[in-house]
């Protein structure tokens, strides 16, 4: 301590600004609009690839055929009938998410998304399964 | 029946105001006063009021664990006699008028009480047979050994300049001559550094540096004992802070009743903030440093101190 309390200023000044932590959980926490939070999934947007499953280092997404399929689009007469496009249904195990949204990067149509949800904690392992229809 | 009264009153100073429950709660008050501000001026937003009423409560409700090969019944003594010795100095102390008990001689008499404390961490962390509590220990003493000499020295000057070793009537001398004060702030501030020794807070906390030797000469220490060693350094913050009112400041300032008791309250407030700032704005020094620090530059500036208080006495007769 060559110099002491050379912060001295520093000190008094922090008395009069607003402070870097927060009183949680008695007052809502803000997180920043970029926090990789809960992962949110659009099923009209997502085409199957399972570049997500591929990207997750923690095995936690799953990408499965939808059991109810849209029925497809009644065909024009003489024409070949088009088939409708395909429901997939994504099963997130939040228990084994790290909250990397390494999914979110990489998926192509943005089908995966970050939310600012962050409070995940349960005493039901059942409830961090959670299956996106 | 007067004696009846005369007892019930001296219980009454003993264990209610300014015995034990005012101390016990304004200490309480003081450590939460002092946490907050340590945090704010961190730029952290600080514990609630009430957070250290909860640490006391749920330590003393915790298992307390009495170490093998320890001595038990010092062991478990110890936390009582550092609260009993600060119960006793805080009734020479004047908190709302003149002290309950006030004599000729009274400021060596809280001096030595006061280090009475002090002297039970060093004994607390001896007979707790374990290697950090004993490096505790040793240090608690080598600490007590540097920080005294300045504390005592910076305390005399006042005296002398009063004419008097009654800590009520430097209160009344000071009371009277106002301006008096003003050369005595070397010495207030170098008794301010150290109460901080003396309350073994930063920068002279190496008796209990917790990333060095875990918790010092407490490190045995659970439940309800360590609460009440805890308590006890809470209420020898306010005993600090009224000794250096009534020495430095003037005390109540000649009022009495609700508006010296508010005088009272409001310069030891501001004596706990000057003990955070020097806490906050500081980090913790080692022993030898401590040591160098106190007996190389603190014992001379009182002695500086102490010197100009003899001329001040000469000047005014």
């Amino acid at each position: 301590m060559k110099k002491p309390a050379r912060i001295l200023g520093e000190v008094l000044g922090h008395l009069f600004i607003r402070k870097a932590t927060s009183n949680y959980p008695f007052e809502k926490a803000v997180v920043d609009s970029r926090y990789r939070g809960k992962i949110a999934f659009e099923a009209d947007k997502c085409i199957g690839c399972r570049m997500c499953i591929r990207a997750c280092p923690a095995k936690a997404i799953d990408i499965q055929l939808s059991a109810d399929q849209p029925a497809p689009a009644p065909a024009a007469e003489g024409a070949a009938p088009v088939p409708a496009k395909k429901k997939f249904d994504c099963i997130m195990s939040l228990d084994h998410c790290i909250y990397c949204a390494q999914c979110v990067d990489i998926c192509p149509k943005k089908a995966l998304l970050s939310t600012r949800e962050f409070e995940l904690a349960t005493t039901d392992r059942k409830a961090m399964r959670l299956h996106y229809k | 029946m007067t004696t009846i009264d005369s007892i019930l009153l001296s219980l009454t100073y003993v264990f209610v105001f300014p015995g034990f429950l005012f101390l016990a709660f304004y200490g309480l008050f003081l450590q939460w006063l002092d946490r907050k501000l340590t945090a704010v001026m961190q730029n952290r937003v600080g514990p609630p009021w009430f957070q250290p009423a909860a640490d006391f409560i749920k330590l003393v409700s915790k298992e307390m664990i009495v170490p093998e090969g320890c001595d038990m019944t010092m062991f478990k003594l110890l936390p009582y006699f550092a609260i009993a010795a600060v119960m006793t100095s805080i009734l020479i102390l004047p908190v709302w008028c003149a002290a309950p008990y006030s004599f000729q001689g009274d400021l060596v008499a809280v001096i030595y009480l006061l280090t009475i404390p002090t002297v039970t961490f060093f004994l607390a962390g001896w007979s707790s047979s374990s290697p950090y509590a004993t490096i505790g220990a040793m240090r608690v003493l080598t600490q007590l050994f540097a920080y005294e000499v300045p504390l005592m020295l910076s305390l005399i000057g006042p005296a002398i300049l009063a004419g008097t070793w009654n800590i009520t009537e430097i209160a009344g001398f000071f009371t009277a001559h106002k301006t008096s004060m003003l050369p005595q702030l070397p010495g207030f501030l170098i008794a301010l550094l150290a109460l901080q020794g003396k309350l073994e807070r930063v920068p002279f906390d190496m008796p209990h540096a917790k990333n060095e030797i875990v918790g010092g000469q407490f490190t045995e220490y659970s439940g309800r004992l360590l609460a009440f060693f805890y308590l006890a350094v809470d209420m020898e913050m306010v005993a600090g802070a009224a000794l250096l009112n009534a020495v430095f400041l003037g005390g109540t300032l000649g009022f009495c009743g609700l508006a010296g008791f508010a005088v009272f309250l409001a310069k030891t407030l501001g004596i706990v903030f000057l003990l955070a700032l020097i806490k906050v704005a500081m980090g913790r020094i080692r022993i030898d440093q401590m040591v160098r620090l106190c007996w190389q530059i603190l014992a001379p500036l009182s002695l500086g101190q102490i010197l100009l208080d003899v001329f001040l006495k000469l000047r005014i007769g």
